[in-house]
């Protein structure tokens, strides 16, 4: 399998020079506050910040935001395109998007901005989708997900979390990327089955022992052997 | 204002020639002339006094079981004062009185008595002088209609009957609040309930904000039943720097009070057997009165015990003649069964807090307790249901059914009897409340900060309020955090710092406001779910959870389950055969107070110092309190078996912390039994303290149970911890971030933190036609807590924080505790044994249950007994 990098639950390719980003939900601070929770998550400042450290370690030729990118469905709240203005010009505008299961909105934007919008985007034996929807052809040989804000429990802390697996339990190689945004909670996999995850890509795989789990502390990469392999000692 | 002497006012005379109106004067005669050789007199002790006080405007604390007249030695000088303003037609269409009270239902039956005395004087005015008297009064809470509260501005009640949180609405509401302005006089009943949380916090601050408001300064006049200390909820009821007198009439009626034991061996008798016991004296006493109540600890051990009564003897209680009575039952049920009771029309009622306050039950001639009260002022409470008026002796029965209850009512009557009352705690600076407050200020005009400042702090709840506190405040509710964007969305009120001045923020602040202020938190129960099968097995009151952490062992509809996880409202759980950690009825049971833990703790000294004495025995001291034979015997033995088997020492007194350490080689584990007589949020907070110190420095989980009487921490076999060491080594002054760390993550910890985020209007309950439930905002909170953690003094957190530590688990007494031990005031001393010792069982078997003993327990129990009783003979 491919070798990919992970910083601030970004994924980059090195051999393709593609950054992968999945899960913004753009507007979540705003729909929250309409319904009345009034808390600073200071949402534009975390997306902006974190994305300028990512851009900074990886200077990626293309970022890929995988779906997702917008919260609200229906309605997009006012502050919303200034957000989503700056993450594309933090990318000098080389970025495409993969549409989400919450991007309804998302074409409408994108159109006024000139950019492009796709259900996948496939690029040397990659293929980029968000994962809500299921596989319509399978002829690549590593497929990256979004959709399912992994994240592992480890005494107690919870840490969000990339899950992969090299085509043992699938007939392909799949990545799951964590959420990129820092107010979705991170489901904890610790004692998930392939039957509790929401996209029909995960689901139709064999096995969920076999994935393994990468995260990143600190700039520091750590690996995991697959679950079946640890799970007991989480 | 002149002083009063009290020996010349206090009398009929004084009353009726100084204070009262002729038309009502004619009225009291004609009302109470039967009763004056019971009350030696025309008014009973309480109205003798709290009449003439008000009526000379003192700010007055009227202290006095139910039944003595207290309604009318509040009201009686109020109505006089009303009833001559009327005859001289100067009575305005507008506010004199607010009578505030914690219950709807106390509201409804205060006006039911009101409207008596309102309506017999206005007759005796009309028939004799040809007056015209019209004085009104309304009640207006969260149910009243909104056609009936629009009616108000028209026609607005000179009383006005209410609730803490409805005066806080209507000091808030544009047009309302300017019919309290003529305010003369606020009565708060049930004071003492009100006092002891955050309810009183945030009425003492509404008290200061209306007096700011009022004309004049109103006379404040506080009732309550037995509270200890007298001077601290006076000075709660007035504020900071304000005078009141007391009428102190807390011992005025007779008590009738006894211990029973059914058997006088607690640890051998079976549960069947001491079933019957118990069932067939409550039977015997129901039988001999003529409406009996029936106190438990919990919901279910009310139903339990209707349920055993009705079963046992089915030709002697049926639906007709008995009944049960707690907060989740519906409300038609609970009417029907008060009605019963106002009326004497039911033999045996049982209940669980509900029947605590209000309510007149005057045919009520016996209060039983099952199990332990917790403390004195409940005892009191709810015995003086009992003979609900002064010429009637209070007659109370306690049954204990396990020995650590035994030892702590026999504590409770004696102290009950030298007139011993538990303190109440009063929580200061709360953050929330002082949030929602500054919020509904601001509403109301631009204020001066100092002025915002002065009003506060008159307050009892925040007369030490810091200005760093303050600041915290005004900074939450500004939303001025450094690098902080979008200010204006999140801004409650704006502060410039310039000149001082503080206005609100946002157009919908006013509905805001008005429809989330309060501090009583929603529930809600969790659903519990096994991993494995992701079966639903019941479900769990949510407070229980702040006593799970992963790995505690609870049961469930007869069947123990391990605590794995909680996601938003659903518990995650795996079956397990390992014994439970944390008792079913946790979070439902009164905790064991402070104080009176450590009068047992005295008492055990006392014993010890008997066991000793060759003057005088153990027997005969026990003989001189008012506790039945068995009680007597069975307390003995257990005393004896105490120090025979593990020696004089094995006895915590207030010297000495008694630490026991036993192996338990089935389960391999290493348990530390802690004898703390401190009562049982000392205890939640010592033992969380201790684990994570412990946790710390073996790098392995410990377990903890806890218990009213001790607590026990639990590691595994293969590591240990010199703990006499451990304790001496705590540094005093690290103990709050100690505990901060130790809460970080725990269930407590979210669960308050939602209640503290809802109550400071983080998280509205009520938002734009939408309610949120009680998940929902955990769910909410859920998300926000860690974000919240990061910044620094953030309003929210310090609240939480300050709540659990202080309100919750006691952490002055802990530290307190932590400082005699550093300075060798108390020694502690740890011994091993192979088993606990008898004072220990208790806490050795935390899954006790409660009216009706497990059979695990008494099992267990008995098991260790035996091998204790084993090692004794061996060794004599």
């Amino acid at each position: 399998m491919r070798d990919f990098r992970l910083f601030k639950n970004a994924v980059y390719f090195p051999k393709s020079g593609i950054c992968t980003i999945s899960d913004l939900h753009i507007g979540l601070e705003d729909k929250l506050n309409k319904q009345g929770i009034s808390f600073p998550f200071e949402e534009r400042k975390s997306l902006v910040n974190n994305l300028k450290k990512v851009k900074e370690k990886f200077e990626p030729n293309k970022f890929v935001f995988n779906g997702d990118t917008l919260h609200t469905f229906g309605e997009i709240p006012d502050k919303v395109p200034e957000k989503l203005d700056e993450i594309i010009s933090i990318c000098n505008e080389e970025c495409l998007f993969i549409k989400g299961s919450h991007d309804s909105m998302l074409p409408y934007l994108l159109e006024e901005r000139d950019l492009e919008i796709k259900e996948s985007y496939e690029y040397s034996g990659l293929k980029f989708i968000h994962g809500d929807k299921d596989l319509t052809e399978l002829d690549d040989e590593l497929i990256v997900i979004g959709h399912e804000h992994p994240s592992v429990e480890i005494h107690g802390d919870k840490i969000d979390c990339c899950l992969y697996e090299k085509g043992k339990s699938c007939i392909f190689s799949i990545i799951v990327l964590p959420s990129f945004s820092k107010l979705t909670k991170g489901v904890v996999i610790n004692d998930m089955k392939l039957r509790d995850f929401m996209s029909p890509v995960l689901r139709n795989c064999n096995t969920f022992a076999d994935f393994r789990l990468k995260i990143e502390l600190n700039g520091e990469e750590l690996e995991f052997p697959s679950l079946k392999k640890f799970k007991d000692k989480l | 204002m002149k002083d009063l002497d009290r020996s010349d006012s206090f009398t009929d005379e004084y009353i009726f020639e100084e204070v009262f109106e002729p038309s009502v004067m004619d009225w009291w005669k004609n009302k109470f002339g039967e009763y004056t050789d019971v009350n030696d007199g025309y008014f009973t002790p309480p109205q003798e006094e709290g009449i003439p006080l008000i009526h000379n405007g003192k700010n007055t604390l009227i202290c006095s079981p139910t039944g003595t007249g207290k309604t009318l030695s509040s009201f009686a000088s109020i109505i006089n004062e009303l009833f001559k303003l009327s005859k001289e037609e100067r009575l305005q269409n507008s506010v004199y009185c607010l009578y505030i009270s914690p219950l709807k239902s106390l509201a409804n039956d205060i006006h039911r008595n009101l409207e008596v005395p309102l309506e017999g004087i206005e007759g005796i005015a009309q028939e004799k002088e040809g007056h015209d008297i019209d004085i009104k009064q309304a009640i207006r809470h969260g149910d009243t209609p909104d056609r009936e509260r629009s009616k108000m501005l028209e026609d607005t009640p000179h009383i006005l009957n209410t609730t803490p949180e409805t005066l806080a609405i209507l000091l808030n509401s544009p047009k309302f609040k300017n019919k309290l302005k003529t305010v003369r006089w606020v009565i708060v009943d049930e004071i003492h309930s009100l006092a002891e949380g955050k309810r009183g916090v945030h009425l003492s601050l509404s008290l200061e904000r209306l007096q700011e408001l009022a004309e004049k300064e109103f006379v404040r006049i506080g009732c309550s039943a037995t509270v200890e200390p007298l001077d601290k909820v006076g000075e709660f009821l007035v504020g900071n720097k304000r005078d009141f007198e007391v009428v102190d009439c807390r011992f005025i009626r007779d008590m009738d009070l006894e211990l029973r034991c059914p058997t006088d061996d607690l640890i051998h008798t079976s549960s069947e057997e001491i079933n019957e016991k118990l069932y067939n004296e409550l039977d015997n006493l129901i039988q001999k009165h003529e409406n009996t109540l029936i106190f438990t600890n919990t919901r279910s051990g009310a139903e339990r015990v209707l349920k055993n009564l009705r079963e046992i003897f089915p030709d002697k209680y049926n639906i007709e003649n008995s009944g049960c009575h707690h907060g989740s039952l519906g409300k038609d049920k609970r009417v029907k069964i008060e009605e019963k009771l106002k009326k004497g029309e039911i033999d045996v009622v049982t209940t669980s807090t509900s029947l605590e306050l209000g309510v007149d039950m005057p045919y009520l001639d016996l209060v039983v307790q099952i199990g332990s009260p917790k403390s004195v002022s409940k005892l009191l409470q709810r015995v003086g249901r009992s003979g609900h008026a002064l010429h009637h002796t209070v007659k109370g029965r306690l049954f204990v059914l396990d020995m650590d209850e035994l030892m702590e009512c026999t504590v409770m009557l004696k102290e009950a009897d030298e007139g011993f009352i538990d303190e109440v705690q009063i929580p200061e600076n709360c953050l929330d409340v002082l949030s929602q407050h500054l919020f509904g200020m601001a509403i109301n005009k631009v204020w001066k900060r100092e002025k915002m400042e002065e009003v506060i702090s008159r307050s009892f709840c925040y007369r030490n309020i810091s200005k760093d506190d303050f600041d915290d405040v005004i900074r939450y509710l500004t939303a001025d955090y450094s690098g902080m964007e979008d200010k204006n969305v999140y801004a409650k009120i704006w502060y410039d710092e310039e000149t001082g001045e503080i206005g609100k923020r946002g157009r919908l602040a006013r509905v805001i406001y008005m429809t989330n202020i309060g501090t009583i938190p929603t529930s809600f129960s969790c659903d519990v779910y096994t991993r494995e099968e992701d079966e639903w097995v019941g479900s769990l009151d949510e407070q229980y959870l702040d006593k799970l952490e992963k790995g505690d062992v609870f049961y469930l509809g007869g069947d123990k389950f391990e605590f794995r996880y909680r996601r938003g409202g659903k518990v995650y759980v795996d079956k397990t055969g390992k014994p439970s950690t944390v008792p079913r009825w946790f979070s439902e049971r009164l905790p064991l107070s402070y104080d009176l833990a450590l009068k047992i703790q005295k008492f055990r000294d006392k014993l010890l110092d008997l066991s000793k004495d060759e003057e005088r025995s153990i027997e005969s001291f026990l003989s001189d309190l008012s506790i039945n034979e068995k009680a007597k015997e069975s307390l003995t033995k257990m005393f004896r078996e105490q120090i025979s088997y593990a020696s004089d020492s094995s006895v915590s007194t207030p010297n000495r912390f008694y630490v026991e350490e036993y192996l338990d080689k089935e389960e391999y584990e290493r348990n530390f039994l802690f004898q703390s007589t401190y009562g049982r949020k000392f205890n939640d907070g010592l033992s969380r303290l201790l684990a994570y110190e412990i946790s710390n420095k073996i790098n392995a989980n410990v377990s903890v149970s806890i218990s009213d009487m001790g607590f026990s921490l639990t590691i595994p076999l293969n590591r240990d911890v010199e703990i006499v060491d451990l304790i001496k080594g705590i540094e005093t002054s690290e103990i709050k971030e100690k505990m901060k760390n130790a809460l970080e993550k725990t269930e407590l910890m979210k669960r308050m933190f939602r209640i503290n985020a809802v109550r400071s209007l983080m998280i509205l309950e009520n938002y734009k036609g939408n309610k949120k439930s009680g998940r929902r905002q955990q769910f909410n909170s859920d998300m926000m807590i860690n974000f919240a953690l990061e910044k620094d003094d953030f309003a929210v957190i310090e609240e939480t924080y300050r709540e659990i530590l202080y309100d919750k688990l006691e952490m002055d007494h802990v530290k307190e505790f932590l400082d005699k031990v550093n300075n060798g005031y108390i020694s502690v001393l740890k011994r091993e044994l192979d088993n606990p010792s008898p004072f220990m069982f208790g806490i050795a078997t935390l899954q006790a249950s409660d009216v009706v003993l497990a059979k695990e327990k008494s099992e267990m129990i008995k098991e260790f007994h035996k091998r204790v009783m084993k090692e004794i003979q061996q060794e004599a």
